[in-house]
């Protein structure tokens, strides 16, 4: 019998978080490579801008993109990347490593419900990620002398939590892709560079083409790392006002999970039918 | 030998596009991001964008070669099969 109450559910997505920060506090390691990773991401570009701009770095950046502050620009980008394949290899890689141990089919004759299992997973995540952000983006500033206390936090805040929704979404249909193709790597890497040059990591995504532009706007994270922009060095909003964007990633949020959940159950009876679940 | 590759690259198309994917991807995204900082309406933009594509084409040609030499032995000493 499934749990039905409120407290069953989400007892067990506290347990399945519980058991997620167990496994990654064994590697401490990984805690720290994470709070450096974007600052080495955001570090490139900063440098070779300073190679290429001479003097008027600062200058040229702001015509294109609306502020001066590079840096900060750049680690927001480089932070909300991160998170972004943070969500994608804790799901995919959780789904595949179940999988992999022959777990997985264990899982699916339990009465716990799946989608409380991965609330739990992505709570989790969402924990740590936002955890390693603020570690990242206030080191990263420390680093590239920048006051990281200015602009509207309020609103930055909105638009990560509001994007987290969809964005988990999305990183449950890559976890349906895993699941159907048993590539991980391949389909991370593949994921890694699309989103890099989707979602601007490194510029606003209003100087892209208009194909790859509307491209970019249909992903979740092209919403959050330019809202955050906005919020936090008045780069301006996609749609002109906060609320605006932030509505859109509503929208996404309100028709993200249905489907991605929806696309996760037919890949898994679509394999249980070829005894494909527990294979590797 | 290089039968063999080709037919051991087949196997993994996935493989296959991500590594095309990274490479290019990779490159043009950085290209993206030195064009934000060069001076606007000057040639220097395009002539920076073009020698980052040359210089990473000639890098990964050298790097896969090195790689692939060297990551095939170890491959072929791990199987058993160099011997």
């Amino acid at each position: 019998m499934k749990p039905r109450t409120l407290y069953a559910c989400l007892d067990i997505a506290a347990w399945s978080a519980y058991a997620r920060y167990r496994e990654l506090a064994s590697y401490p390691g990984w805690f720290l490579l994470d709070v450096f990773i974007p600052i080495i991401i955001a570090a490139v570009p900063i440098l070779l801008g300073r190679a290429v701009g001479g003097a008027s770095t600062a200058a040229n950046f702001a015509q294109r993109a609306g502020t001066t502050n590079y840096a900060a620009f750049l680690l927001i980008g480089a932070n909300t990347f991160l998170m972004t394949l943070r969500s994608f290899w804790d799901m995919g890689l959780w789904l595949r490593k179940e999988q992999q141990t022959g777990t997985l089919e264990s899982l699916y004759t339990t009465p716990a419900d799946r989608r409380w299992i991965l609330a739990g997973l992505a709570t989790f995540n969402l924990a740590r990620g936002s955890v390693n952000f603020v570690l990242s983006f206030v080191l990263g500033c420390w680093l590239f002398a920048v006051n990281p206390l200015q602009g509207n936090y309020a609103v930055a805040l909105v638009f990560l939590v509001v994007g987290a929704i969809p964005l988990y979404a999305l990183s449950l249909l890559y976890g349906a892709v895993v699941l159907q193709l048993k590539e991980t790597n391949a389909l991370i890497r593949i994921a890694q560079s699309l989103f890099s040059l989707a979602m601007g990591i490194y510029y606003p995504v209003t100087v892209l083409p208009p194909l790859a532009r509307a491209l970019a706007m249909l992903v979740p994270p092209t919403w959050v790392t330019h809202g955050m922009r906005a919020a936090l060095l008045d780069t301006g909003y996609l749609l002109g006002t906060w609320p605006r964007d932030v509505a859109v990633l509503v929208a996404m949020g309100l028709v993200g999970p249905p489907l991605a959940l929806a696309v996760l159950r037919h890949t898994e009876h679509a394999l249980q039918r070829g005894a494909g679940l527990g294979e590797f | 030998m290089v039968r063999i590759q080709a037919i051991i690259i087949s196997r993994y198309p996935a493989n296959l596009a991500a590594g095309l994917l990274v490479s290019f991807g990779g490159v043009l995204a950085l290209a993206l991001a030195a064009q934000m900082f060069a001076p606007t309406g000057t040639a220097a933009t395009h002539t920076l964008t073009s020698a980052m594509f040359y210089g990473y084409l000639l890098y990964i040609f050298l790097s896969d070669s090195l790689w692939r030499i060297g990551y095939s032995v170890r491959q072929d000493q791990i199987q058993g099969t160099l011997e």
